[in-house]
């Protein structure tokens, strides 16, 4: 695991331009650690229920502290807003921000209309949850069961995209 | 010929300098740790962008760990993006073992004749001083002087390089003490026939000179650049290894640039071809022509 963690750390701290599979919750954890780490503005979250299958890493957790403590931005959507006793411990974290500081860290439930503009534009007719930190990288999940995705550290191609159909349906 | 005189005694304090200049180097490996670093800086940086490259090559292939790799032609690229990575290992070893090779060679292994060259300077020094007196520009030992100098540095030079080991200090200042005592004598005007018979002795000592001996002909050279060419000599050394350097410098640099383009141009290749075998990324292909 230490030998992965200090490849994406090495990716992600160089900004290179690499398109990379990542596969199951432990290494996903540590991409969207390294994407919390090297956001600058602002970080885009979609996903289901921001359940602890991946945000119980402890590593991510304390990144995410660390983000909402800080002056950048959290937007997280949601496919589902859990029910109290099933809120993860980092959405917990993110709604006890989000009350104190509800102009940089807010969540909302998805619409309609995003899930069809993502289907359309993906032409798999899929919906795939994703990462878009400021406007440079992303992670796209592209298999919601095994936890894999496609990263990159070094996109704006695909990052204003993503950034630019989450912005349209959030704001 | 020139009509100066008077050519070595202005410029007493440029050797005053080639001597400090000179032993300081030999003396002080902290002046020597410094001026090293000076030398082959674009190669350095080479040695660098290979370090980074190996790192990111790496990186690269710890991620492919989740890529699903079950086709045989994905492990056989996968196996060449290794086989690429111990390339640029070794590439990286190699280009920073001649780095060290060729700083050994100017910092340590030439030591000697920086002692030598401050003898030499000295020696310079010393004729000045005699030059003064006599208000005359000492051609003979000049010449003598330079011309021995410049075969025992080169020959040494090329010694330093395919000797395995420094040559000793010792010897330096020993063959500069020989020249010098040499340079100086060998214009020393003997009579024609000098004979010398102490009285209460049986024998006497009877030496027929001529006055062409050791002559070489330099006419053609002026005092003018017999000077010149003296104050180069003093700081020779220093010369000779950034003359070296910089063609040590180029070529290394040719060389391991070359190789590294050919890594580069193969690696981008391997993984554009990794890349096309992956259906995960063929979903983000097409999202990024949608509109």
């Amino acid at each position: 695991m230490d030998s992965y963690r200090n490849a994406v750390k090495y990716l992600s701290e160089n900004l290179i331009e690499n398109e990379f599979s990542n596969k199951g919750p432990e290494h996903a954890a540590i991409v969207l650690e390294h994407m919390l780490k090297k956001t600058e503005n602002e970080i885009r979250f979609f996903s289901g229920s921001f359940n602890q299958n991946v945000t119980k890493d402890t590593y991510f957790m304390k990144e995410l502290d660390k983000f909402l403590s800080s002056d950048k931005k959290f937007f997280l959507f949601l496919e589902n807003i859990p029910t109290t006793s099933n809120i993860s411990p980092a959405l917990a974290k993110v709604m006890e921000y989000s009350v104190k500081y509800p102009d940089r860290i807010i969540y909302k439930k998805i619409p309609e209309a995003f899930i069809n503009e993502l289907k359309s534009r993906f032409q798999s007719g899929n919906v795939y949850h994703f990462t878009v930190s400021d406007s440079s990288s992303y992670r796209i999940e592209v298999d919601k069961m095994n936890y894999k995705a496609v990263c990159n550290f070094n996109d704006s191609n695909i990052a204003l995209k993503l950034k630019e159909i989450f912005d349209n349906h959030f704001f | 010929m020139d009509a100066y005189t008077n050519l070595l005694t202005p410029f007493a304090s440029f050797f005053q300098l080639a001597v400090a200049f000179n032993l300081s180097y030999a003396a002080s490996e902290q002046l020597r740790q410094v001026i090293k670093k000076g030398f082959l800086y674009s190669v350095r940086n080479l040695a660098s962008l290979y370090e980074d490259k190996k790192n990111e090559l790496d990186a690269k292939l710890e991620v492919l760990s989740d890529e699903d790799l079950n086709s045989a032609d994905t492990r056989e690229i996968k196996n060449k993006l290794t086989d690429k990575l111990n390339a640029l290992r070794d590439e990286d070893k190699s280009l920073d073992l001649k780095i060290k090779e060729s700083q050994e060679i100017t910092a340590l292994k030439i030591q000697p004749i920086y002692i030598y060259t401050a003898l030499i300077a000295l020696f310079f020094l010393f004729i000045g001083g005699l030059e003064s007196i006599n208000g005359i520009f000492p051609r003979n030992e000049i010449f003598t002087i330079l011309l021995l100098s410049t075969v025992y540095t080169l020959i040494f030079y090329f010694l330093a390089i395919f000797s395995p080991r420094p040559i000793t200090a010792a010897l330096s200042s020993t063959l500069a003490l020989i020249f010098c005592t040499f340079s100086t004598i060998y214009p020393i005007e003997i009579p024609n026939n000098f004979s010398f018979s102490p009285p209460g002795h049986l024998f006497g000592i009877n030496i027929t000179t001529s006055p062409y001996t050791f002559s070489i002909p330099i006419d053609f050279l002026s005092n003018r650049n017999l000077l010149f060419y003296s104050l180069a000599l003093s700081f020779f050394p220093f010369i000779l290894a950034s003359v070296v350097l910089v063609f040590i410098s180029f070529f290394l640099e040719m060389r391991f640039r070359l190789t590294f383009l050919y890594h580069m141009i193969e690696i981008k290749y391997l993984k554009f071809n990794l890349d096309r075998l992956s259906n995960s990324k063929n979903i983000l292909k097409s999202f990024a022509k949608s509109k």
